[in-house]
């Protein structure tokens, strides 16, 4: 029997199409999978870990209280004294500003909203309460001691009994004791 | 069955502007479930009822593909469904991806009918006073990609009965014989022109486009309906935010003059259609 190359080469082509199609599937699982997906329950749940050392977190939005958006305005989510987190964590190993916050959210059940990964995590919202939502210089900034660090909040480690601060600027940090002086 | 197109190209060019300008800067679900509704009457007066429902269905998993990417990129939400590496995909950012996908859809139906209507004379008209070697150079690019793909058509088909070269190289040859061919007929063309004058006086170009009564009336109820509709708009009474919980405006009197205003905007053209259409028919029954 003499098969028509015509229906050899639509057959190969049938293949190759099947095969790059679980190839795709492959990746979607593959991807699917390395992600880490956790409901409500399971992400607010804090683990108990036996540590002496504590950290002081502290986040607040003074500066905003003013100059607040109409959707946060005498909701829930922004407290009228403008405190929204105030507690203490445990300290572990490697600590970061960051890491430090998303304890202390969890903790308190607060939402926050970050980009990137590693040494370039940018914290863009606490509680609702957005970079940008009191004009274009504002934002949040963290401190350690009273002192504002220059590089990433994944990348600012802290010591036991440390008080990270949180604050929310409106002005690039002129309002809260850290002005950029551009250099 | 264009009965929409017999008026003056500024007021159907100010009639889409004004539909536009509400389905792409209003984020309310209201309003571009009205635009969409009237964008897909039109299409279906325009094309066939089949024609425009295919390509519905083709842009629909386009835009739950934006409705499914907006949580991944969005974390904001006050109810969130689950947590993702520690990001929260939530129910607002869902929605509103929602909103998203039908804005693009209703601003692609509104282009699909204003490309019908909408074509180089049109074009070379309105445009025509203000620049006229723009509009000139617009009007024959606009001409240029449905001549070359007709023509690559027409070369292809011939390659496919006359060698049996394998797909790639069959293309890529058409491709070649129809861009030399474009070149030589651009030649001619430019050939043509100055042969005729161009460029050593004024471009001037015949209108066949008269402002009659009809478009008076046409422009007087467009504006009175945008106007109408943008007062919610402006007042922020018709407002929906999304963030961080879904709060819907209440539906006073402004709100739903606006609903109603633009209602009329958008069905505006289909009605016609449809109108001039019973009228023909009407008439031709009599004969």
């Amino acid at each position: 029997m003499v098969i028509p190359i015509k229906t050899t080469i639509k057959r190969v082509n049938n293949m190759k199409k099947q095969i790059t199609l679980i190839i795709l599937f492959l990746y979607l699982i593959t991807s699917f999978c390395a992600c880490s997906i956790k409901n409500v329950d399971d992400y607010y749940q804090t683990e108990e870990t036996i540590s002496t050392d504590t950290v002081n977190v502290k986040v607040d939005c003074i500066t905003a209280l003013s100059s607040l958006p109409k959707e946060l305005e005498n909701s829930n989510y922004i407290p009228q004294d403008g405190i929204i987190i105030d507690t203490v964590v445990e300290y572990e190993n490697g600590d970061t500003a960051f890491t430090v916050l998303t304890k202390a959210a969890k903790k308190d059940k607060i939402m926050i909203d970050y980009n990137g990964e590693g040494s370039s995590v940018y914290v863009r919202g606490i509680s609702y309460l957005y970079e940008f939502d009191c004009g274009d210089l504002s934002g949040w900034m963290v401190s350690i001691n009273g002192e504002f660090s220059d590089v990433g909040a994944n990348s600012t480690y802290i010591k036991p009994n440390d008080t990270v601060e949180w604050r929310y600027t409106c002005d690039l940090g002129s309002d809260i004791g850290n002005a950029y002086t551009g250099e | 069955m264009k009965a929409f197109s017999n008026f003056h190209p500024v007021v159907i060019f100010i009639y889409f502007i004004a539909v536009f300008s509400v389905s792409m800067f209003t984020q309310s679900p209201v309003y571009l479930l009205i635009s969409m509704t009237g964008s897909f009457l039109f299409l279906c007066v325009l094309n066939t009822v089949k024609i425009s429902i295919i390509s519905f269905l083709k842009y629909i998993p386009f835009s739950i593909l934006i409705m499914i990417l907006n949580p991944l990129f969005s974390h904001n939400g006050a109810t969130p469904l689950f947590f993702i590496n520690n990001n929260a995909f939530t129910f607002e950012t869902l929605i509103y991806g929602a909103i998203l996908g039908l804005m693009i859809l209703c601003v692609i139906f509104w282009f699909k009918s204003f490309n019908i209507i909408f074509n180089s004379e049109k074009i070379l008209f309105l445009f025509g006073k203000i620049s006229p070697k723009i509009s000139l150079i617009f009007s024959m690019a606009l001409h240029f990609i449905p001549n070359f793909s007709r023509y690559f058509n027409e070369v292809l088909a011939i390659q496919k009965k006359l060698y049996k070269k394998s797909k790639f190289k069959m293309y890529i040859s058409c491709f070649s014989a129809v861009v030399t061919h474009s070149l030589e007929t651009s030649v001619d063309t430019a050939d043509s022109m100055s042969a005729r004058g161009h460029s050593t006086g004024k471009v001037t170009n015949y209108g066949r486009f008269r402002f009659k009564t009809d478009d008076f009336i046409l422009l007087v109820s467009i504006l009175i309906l945008i106007i109408l509709t943008y007062i919610a708009i402006v007042t922020g009474a018709s407002k929906v935010s999304y963030y961080p919980v879904i709060i819907f405006s209440n539906l006073d009197l402004i709100t739903f003059i606006s609903y109603l205003a633009f209602a009329a905007l958008c069905f505006l053209p289909g009605m016609y259609e449809i109108k001039e259409d019973l009228k023909w028919k009407y008439s031709i029954s009599k004969i």
